[in-house]
């Protein structure tokens, strides 16, 4: 028997609440469950919303404003920083084909997290 | 042989016999009380007392009363607590049977049943902490509410079920006082088990019949007799035999051992062996319930003959007599011993000198084939005097859950059925395990933004005049970078020598323009500014009359164009004068700009 559906709202608002940071980087290497930061070229911080009792959308855009010439944006990272100790706990990264982040682009980054 | 009851031949009988006796002494109603007294089977080797009556320990029943209290439903089971009476109101967890039951180490009431409809009863499993009246979890609701097992009462009452009834061999005796029949007779216990029991004994007479120790309080009407006596057995370990002569014998469903060997047989291959009974090894065994949210079944496994086998092969018994889980697993138990007992019989002929022996005796079997010698017990015996030999189905005794069984249980215990081994009580656990799994799941995509393309030629500033606000995009960066359709005028082209006007403009865009400050002279015209303009092109002049004259000019200056002449009719001079404050206008370019500036979309994941 799977854990009730109450939980499962209650896990999804304690995420939600938690996500406050996306991170771009250029490391490259392949995404496992033990992975820590990234090699960060920008953060932002993302927009969260529960879409329902099992779901959470995160999104976010990095802009023309955004360009870096020395490396290709090769990662995502989720985490939920805390700005007082300057913690963070990583929650999600996934590696990317190499893209080049300029000024004549932006990335559109959305995040579909499930609880099930 | 019939039994004829023995009447006592004084009133209530409880001297102490001296003697064994040979007959069962029959069951007199002494008195109009319920006695409640711990009943038990002991052997003294030296008088031969077999039963021993002791008065009940404290912690056999509970003490109840006529008290109710109101029931309240909680999230996993019921909270009783006084109700309250004008002058009191008392909140506090109810006192039972000499202790309050305030938390999980208290024991709780047996049942709890409505004070309208005393059927409707509930099992509590536990007392938990409560800050008002006493909690009671209830197991086995599975989720259902008290509605959804009909359970409706506000006011209960607490207690717990007494069955006043005979002992089982007592019973057993009554059912047939009047009843038509046409057995030779009934008896109880096992006959032939008298002077070959193999024990030596210091009283006089055998150790012969026994009473159970196993009452039950249960109505048999309209249940046949001998389907009564079975469930009998089923609850005491005992079983009906019918002997060759047509007598009935409710007996314990034990072999009597004997000394004996079983005779020789004339024909190794004579022997056969095969499966008597089915090859049960799980037994669900139900007996009755004691409330609504009561579930008396319990699962007993024979692991051996799983294993054996290879697989579960299950049967549900029923017990009626079962009102408690240990009761329905005691039955269980019993039901697969008797079925272990069973599960291998060896079918064995001509055998000689064994006129003697009959169903019901243990004795030594040596196997032909290997000449080992195991005790088997006797299922079937047939003798046959014109061919002086006997044909016999023997059962043997394998070891496994029997021989842990009966190792820690002795003859008389088996007999007197006495309490429970904890082992019979296998510990069944259940666990239940989910999956909860956190998926993510990205999209990411990169935007080529089309307003990064600068304006190549539509990007000018009106000459001398600020910024409107609202703005005009003309700077070329940040917000004003655009994308999309762009309509633009464009920069006249200096290299095309073309004079004539432009054609019909769109409508964005703007033209070039300035004031006059000056009336014209001599084909020059002053104005304020003629930055951006080119320095040859048309123009458009409002004349004096406000009308705009079409004219073109073949210089400028800083703030003069020179050459100023109409252009309809070359070489004319403007017949209307232009005044200071007309509006100069360049005429419209004639071409736009056209781009198609597009964001395009590239899915990275």
């Amino acid at each position: 028997m799977p854990v009730l559906n109450h939980a499962k709202r209650f896990l999804v608002e304690q995420l939600a609440g938690k996500i406050n940071q996306m991170v771009i980087g250029s490391d490259g290497t392949q995404a496992t469950a033990d992975d820590g930061g990234a090699r960060t070229l920008a953060k932002i911080t993302p927009t969260v919303r529960v879409l329902d009792d099992q779901t959470i959308l995160v999104e976010g855009r990095f802009g023309t404003s955004y360009s870096f010439d020395s490396a290709d944006v090769q990662e995502i990272l989720l985490q939920h920083y805390d700005s007082t100790t300057g913690a963070f706990i990583p929650i999600y990264r996934t590696d990317i084909r190499a893209v080049t982040k300029s000024a004549q682009n932006e990335m559109r980054i959305t995040l579909l997290i499930e609880v099930n | 042989m019939s039994v004829v009851p023995v009447a006592p031949l004084s009133g209530r009988h409880d001297a102490t016999i001296g003697h064994v006796s040979s007959s069962i002494r029959a069951p007199v109603f002494v008195d109009n009380g319920v006695l409640h007294a711990k009943y038990t089977m002991i052997t003294n080797q030296i008088t031969g007392t077999t039963t021993n009556i002791s008065p009940p320990k404290r912690s056999d029943f509970q003490y109840v009363h006529d008290r109710t209290y109101r029931l309240l439903e909680t999230q996993d089971g019921v909270r009783l607590s006084h109700p309250h009476t004008p002058g009191t109101a008392y909140n506090g967890g109810i006192v039972f049977n000499g202790e309050k039951l305030s938390g999980s180490g208290n024991v709780p009431p047996m049942l709890i049943f409505g004070t309208e409809d005393t059927s409707s009863r509930l099992v509590p499993h536990s007392v938990s902490t409560s800050s008002v009246g006493s909690d009671l979890p209830l197991a086995n609701m599975q989720s259902r509410k008290l509605s959804d097992v009909e359970f409706g009462e506000k006011l209960v009452r607490i207690g717990q079920t007494v069955g006043v009834g005979f002992r089982t061999t007592d019973a057993v005796q009554r059912l047939l006082i009047g009843a038509m029949h046409s057995i030779n007779s009934f008896d109880v216990g096992l006959s032939y088990t008298g002077p070959r029991v193999g024990k030596h004994t210091l009283h006089k007479g055998a150790d012969i019949r026994k009473h159970s120790t196993r009452f039950i309080a249960h109505d048999f009407y309209g249940v046949g007799i001998l389907q009564a006596m079975k469930f009998f057995g089923r609850y005491d370990d005992h079983t009906l035999y019918m002997d060759r002569f047509g007598n009935l014998k409710y007996a314990p469903s034990v072999f009597a051992i004997t000394n004996r060997k079983l005779g020789d047989a004339t024909g190794v291959g004579e022997i056969q062996n095969k499966p008597l009974l089915g090859v049960i090894n799980q037994i669900v065994s139900e007996g009755l319930t004691r409330g609504l949210n009561d579930d008396n079944r319990t699962i007993m496994d024979d692991l051996e003959m799983q294993k054996k086998i290879g697989s579960i092969k299950t049967t549900t018994i029923y017990n009626p007599l079962s009102r408690t889980p240990t009761a329905s697993r005691r039955g269980g138990a019993i039901a697969l011993r008797a079925n272990k007992k069973a599960q291998q019989v060896i079918q064995s002929k001509n055998h000689i000198n064994s006129w003697d022996l009959d169903p019901g005796d243990v004795v030594k079997y040596e196997a032909p084939s290997s000449g080992i010698m195991k005790t088997v017990a006797l299922l079937k015996a047939s003798h046959s005097l014109r061919k002086q030999s006997s044909d016999f189905i023997l059962m043997s005794n394998d070891p496994g859950i029997e021989s842990i069984i009966t190792m820690t249980q002795h003859k008389t215990e088996l007999e007197s059925g006495g309490e429970d081994i904890s082992f019979l009580n296998p510990i069944i656990e259940m666990s239940n395990t989910g999956i909860s799994n956190i998926f993510i799941t990205p999209r990411i995509s990169t935007f080529r933004i089309g307003a990064t393309q600068p304006r190549r030629l539509s990007n000018m500033q009106p000459p001398g005049v600020p910024l409107p606000s609202p703005f005009k995009p003309d700077d070329n960066s940040g917000v004003n970078r655009h994308a999309g359709f762009i309509i633009g005028h464009r920069e006249n082209n200096s290299l095309i020598a073309a004079t004539a006007s432009a054609r019909g403009a769109i409508g964005v865009g703007h033209s070039y323009r300035t004031t006059a400050t000056i009336p014209i002279a001599a084909g020059v015209l002053t104005v304020v500014s003629t930055e951006r303009f080119p320095t040859s092109g048309t123009l458009f002049v409002e004349d004096i009359t406000g009308q705009s004259i079409h004219c073109k000019y073949t210089g400028k200056g800083a703030t003069t164009f020179t050459g100023v002449e109409a252009v309809a009719a070359p070489g004319v001079p403007l017949v209307r004068p232009i005044v200071a404050g007309a509006n100069v206008i360049y005429a419209r370019p004639r071409s736009h700009e056209m781009t198609m500036s597009r964001g395009q979309r590239e899915v990275v994941m």
